[in-house]
Order: structure tokens, then sequence, then C-alpha cells
């Protein structure tokens, strides 16, 4: 039984365990990410979806130990490739960052270097993890650039991050983060700055590399449509904790009786262009205060389906269904709709 | 149709702005609206929806004369506005409001919620400043707005990012407009405030009768908000038409092209969509491609796509489309 435990976990390349990370500010403690379980296998993409102040960046950066003060892990277990990443010194940190995880970030204009051309900073990670000359870096990166579908390599290496749009600065990064084929890609909210018909162009990309390479990719956003067309498993976020997770046909699924009502809400509440309906529905209030959290259930404060259990107690992620995890007193919608 | 009131009208607007010369001395332009027609009725909501640069933005703050257009005429209720001083247009203000983005960067930070909403109120002499009726409207507007009347005297960074929305909406709403642009006024709020804020414009619609430009990124947001939609590129409506018949009989291949990105959640369409993904970026404005400006990324371009600017005209009624090759399916 330990040792199929252990062959079953093995097969998982990031296994993120309890992982707490929290801020010491002055009013109080923020707990940013509050006992999250994640894992992720070679070639598949795994989505983080949720709202502002979810805490899906902060598990991002926790992953490449980007936390910085007054932000502390304090808790639990990233297990990469078998390895303890909270045990690692911060110089073998920076041999996994950018080498084997990379990271694409949302803003592309803020995160490229204003001062140095596409090339050089293509080049460096080359230069930094795989010891190649400037030259050979500068060929390797016009592949690269050739690789995410940049017209004219040989021109835009030499051109400043400010000559280019916003669809090919995305790319850049793309490239960048691709430069020492990582085994891991975390790619946070990488389409949300981007238009419908660039984030397609974008989207059909990261699914190439994927299973040319076998990446893993960690997808973040709070785009719900993004998850559907990107994702192969999917975890919700709400206030630093899961509250549901499920591979993607299991979440959006139209006959599973299970879902949390705050995954239902935020699906209920995007328009849809196939259904035509008169109000939309809506989740009432806003995302809490995290120096101010409901003692129950987060979510119960906006809840229609709240009880007194739900504001007293606080709810575990259950399994519902085989691969299906609930952190919901009510998982079962017909149940709840008769309430 | 024809027998409803006409609230706005363009012709042939044009704005450029200039940006530099030529080594030849030319001067050069941003073309950012290059001859855009429209007509918008009482009580009715055009979505305009394209891509960063396409324009959208520049046409809804025109239309409020924030600038001076280059070309082409604006006639509001009747009254051409173009040549209007700004002094001129200040009594019109009134009744021409906008919504801003970024419920961040819009609000005067050392200014309390009442003040901001009651600000143009002020100014337009309608109540007196410090005045108890002012208060009492104040607080009565941020109540059909959903925010608490005890927040009047507040400042912007006490909200989230969806109640600051509101103040927005709050302080447009206060002086009784008849024309608002909304200028992708819920594309910074998360999904479960959006909704909200989507539900609040549409009421406030239904009870004071508006009229709303509605611009915005999100086909699916535009879809539900909107009776016709505008598609933009690079400067000019390319398609206009009943929001029904845009969806269900796109004409344009941009528009086809847009619509088939749209993310969805529902995995059947995804698995037999047959998505349409345009190579390449939007082309510069300052010199966009001849014919007709979409050729570049077009799939269906023909000889005639580079020479000739396709006609504006109206292939059912009430849509208008303009492309060489209209209708033709590009899948």
């Amino acid at each position: 039984m330990e040792a199929n435990r252990n062959s079953e976990e093995s097969k998982n390349l990031l296994e993120i365990r309890n992982l707490h990370t929290y801020f010491f500010t002055n009013k109080g403690t923020i707990k940013a990410v509050n006992g999250v379980d994640l894992e992720i296998q070679a070639g598949k993409t795994l989505g983080v979806v949720g709202e502002s102040g979810s805490g899906k960046s902060i598990t991002s950066f926790s992953i490449l130990r980007l936390i910085d003060d007054p932000g502390d892990i304090v808790d639990g277990s990233i297990k990469f490739n078998g390895e303890e990443l909270l045990d690692f010194s911060e110089e073998e940190m920076r041999s996994v960052r950018g080498n084997e995880i990379s990271m694409i970030f949302q803003e592309p204009m803020t995160s490229l270097n204003p001062v140095l051309k596409v090339g050089e900073q293509l080049g460096e990670p080359l230069i930094l993890h795989q010891g190649k000359t400037k030259e050979e870096a500068w060929i390797k990166s016009i592949e690269l650039l050739r690789e995410v579908k940049i017209p004219e390599p040989e021109n835009v290496i030499h051109n400043y991050p400010h000559q280019l749009s916003g669809g090919m600065r995305q790319r850049v990064m793309i490239a960048m983060a691709l430069a020492c084929e990582p085994k891991l890609l975390i790619a946070d909210e990488p389409t949300t700055a981007l238009d419908v018909t660039i984030q397609a162009q974008i989207f059909n990309l990261m699914n190439d590399l994927k299973r040319k390479h076998n990446t893993a990719i960690l997808f973040i956003t709070h785009d719900l449509g993004a998850i559907a067309e990107l994702a192969d498993d999917v975890v919700v976020m709400y206030t630093g904790e899961a509250v549901e997770k499920a591979p993607v046909e299991v979440l959006f699924s139209k006959v599973s009786k299970f879902s949390h009502p705050y995954k239902e809400g935020l699906l209920q509440s995007i328009p849809k262009l196939d259904v035509e309906v008169e109000v939309l529905d809506q989740i009432d209030g806003s995302v809490p205060h995290p120096l101010n959290l409901p003692k129950g259930c987060r979510f119960a404060p906006r809840c229609n389906f709240a009880t007194q259990k739900c504001i007293d107690e606080k709810p575990n992620l259950v399994e519902v269904e085989p691969n299906h995890t609930i952190r919901c007193f009510y998982p079962n919608k017909e149940q709840r709709d008769g309430k | 149709m024809e027998n409803r009131k006409v609230i706005l009208e363009t012709k042939g607007l044009k704005q450029h702005f200039p940006t530099g010369k030529t080594k030849n001395g030319e001067k050069l332009f941003v073309k950012a609206n290059d001859g855009i027609d429209m007509v918008l009725y009482e009580g009715e909501t055009i979505g305009i929806v394209g891509e960063s640069g396409c324009g959208k933005s520049t046409f809804g703050r025109s239309l409020l004369k924030l600038y001076t257009p280059t070309a082409g005429r604006i006639i509001y209720n009747g009254k051409d506005i173009t040549d209007l001083s700004t002094k001129e247009m200040i009594p019109l203000r009134q009744e021409m409001q906008i919504i801003f983005q970024d419920p961040y960067s819009s609000l005067n930070p050392r200014m309390t919620v009442g003040n901001i909403i009651g600000e143009a109120l002020v100014e337009h002499k309608i109540y007196k400043s410090g005045s108890a009726e002012l208060e009492t409207y104040v607080k009565k507007i941020m109540k059909t707005c959903g925010l608490d009347d005890y927040m009047i005297y507040r400042f912007p960074h006490e909200f989230s990012g969806g109640q600051r929305q509101r103040i927005g909406i709050a302080r447009s709403l206060a002086l009784k407009p008849k024309f608002i642009v909304c200028d992708e006024a819920v594309s910074a709020l998360d999904v479960s405030i959006q909704s909200q804020v989507i539900n609040l414009l549409n009421d406030l619609k239904k009870e004071f009768g508006m009229s709303y430009l509605f611009i915005s990124h999100d086909l699916s947001v535009v879809k539900h908000i909107s009776d016709r939609i505008g598609v933009m590129y690079l400067g000019n409506m390319v398609e206009l038409a009943p929001k029904k018949n845009l969806y269900e009989s796109p004409q344009h291949p941009y528009t086809m092209a847009l619509l088939s990105s749209i993310p969805s959640t529902d995995l059947d369409i995804i698995k037999n969509r047959k998505r349409v993904v345009l190579d390449g970026d939007i082309p510069s404005n300052v010199t966009p491609p001849t014919g007709c400006k979409f050729h570049t990324r077009c799939p269906i371009a023909k000889d005639i796509c580079h020479q000739e600017v396709p006609k504006w005209e109206e292939v059912t009624e009430g849509h208008f489309v303009a492309c060489h090759f209209k209708g033709q399916n590009i899948v």
C-alpha cells in the first residue's frame, strides 16, 4: 500500500503539500496561501483559477521561492522532481529558476528589460545556465524566436522591447522562459493584457510547446474560459485556499451533481454567447479582507445556501466523487437547490 | 426603427493625431478614427468591440468632444456640436457623461466620495456646495448605485475595485445624463463583481432611459449588454448590426475571427468549434495598409482588397458591413 502510493506520487513532477505563505504586516498576519495542495505531472497543464486576492500568484511565487519580506513560507512542502525546494540554498534555487522552472509574467512590458535588446535578454539564461558563449546564445535565440512564431527573427533579435507589440513581447517572454527547456513552466495570467485574437495565438503556441517538449504548465488565471481551453486539471482558489479540484471535463461537466457554490456562481455570472438572459446571476458582496476573514466557511457570507453550520464551522476538502474534491458542507447541487 | 428618436449621430468622423515627420518633412498622423458613420437611438446601447489600438476609446471620447475632430460631423439631439467651443460644451456636459476603465486612477484620492459625486452638481449650479439638499441627493444616488450612504465621507482608497467603479458610475449618473460612454467600464473588475456592475448599468438604463456607448474588448459582455454592436478595426467601423445578426450571421471575416477566438466554458463548444486564428498583429495606423485595411491578416483577401477600399453597405435592415467578399465563409 505504502509502496504503491510512493510510485503514484513519484509520477508527479511538482507536488505541493500543505503550503502556507504568510505576510507579516503592521496590521496583522495576512494568510495569503493557507494550506494548498497541488500536483502536476509532466506534459500536463494545471489551471489555477481565482479572483484577485485568492492567493494564486503567491502560490506560484512560493514555488520559485520569490517571497520577499514581510512574507515568508511558514509551513508545507514543495517537491520538484522528488527534491524538496524549501530545503534548497539561495544558490541552488538560482540554478533552478529560469532553468528547470521558468515563469511567464502577466505584464510583458514591465517584465522585459527596456534597455537590453531582445537577443541580449534571451541569451542571458543560456549563458548563465548552459555555459554557452555569447555567439552560441545569439544563434540559439534566433531559433527560439522562430519557435514561438515571430516573423523575421533575424531582425527582431536586434530590437528593443518598446519596438514590439504586446503580443510579440509576450512571445519573447515565452521564448525566454523556454530557452533552457524547463520541465515546468509557470504562466501567471499570460494573456490577460492581450486581445482575444492574440490570446488565441498564444494558447495555440502554448499547447504546441507542451506537446513537443512534454513541458508541465502551471497556468494561473482569473478567466474560466481560458481554463476550459487550456487546462487538463483545475484548482479553484478562494481566499488562499483551494475550494474545488477536478479534471477539466469534470469541473465544467453539465451532468456532474457536485460543485462548489463559488465556482457555480462564477460560471453563472459570465455572460454566455449561446444563451440569452435578461439579468445576469451575480455573486453578491465582495472577497473578504484578508485580515478579517469569516471564521467558518470563507465563502459563507456571499453564499446563497449558507446555513448556521457554514458560519460556525470550517469545511474541509472532501472527495465527493473520484478525482473531484470540494470544500463545502453541501457539495451536491440538487440537494442544495432543494433546500 | 426610423420612428425612434436619434440621440447621437456621426457622419464621416475622423480623428487624426499629429506624430512627427518623415525624413522628407512630410507630416505624419495617427489615424485613430478614419471616417465613422453611426446613429445611436434614444434608450439604446451600442457596443463597440475591437482590438487595442483600433480607435474605440478615441471614438468614445470624440463623441464627447474631448478632442477636436479632424473632419466629419457629430450631431447630438438634433444639434451639430462639432464646432462648439469648450465653453459652449459646458451645458451639454451635464447630459453627456463618461465612465472610465480604471477605477483606481479616475477618482481624486484627496476628495471624499461625497465631494467626488457632488462636484459636478455644484459646478452646474444644481445644488449649493455644502447644502443639506446636496447631501441628501448624493446619498440617494449612492443608494441607487449600491453604495451605503454612510460611506459618503470616506476616501477612494477605503473602497474595493467594484465599489470604486460604482462611485465612478454614481458620479456620471448624478447629473441625470441622457448619454453615457462606458469605456471598458467593467474590464478591470473580477468576474463576480463584473456581473454586479453590468446588472446595475442595465437597471439604471431601464429606470432613466439612457443611451450607452459601451466600449469593451470582451465580446461576451458586449453581447449581453448591447442592442446593436459595432466592430472596429484600425480606425474604421467594419461591421455594425443588431446583436442577434452579428453573432448568428457575421458578414465580415474579422468579425468571424473575433467570434471564433472567444474562450468558452462549454467543453462541447470548444471541441466542435472551428477556430480561425488570425496571423500577425494589428498594423500601424500611421501608415495603414492600402485598400481594405484588414487585407494583411485576412484569410480570404484577393487582389481587389489590396487596391480598393470596400464600401460601407447595408446588407439587411440595420446590418452594415464594409467588405468586398462579405458573408463568405473563412473556416
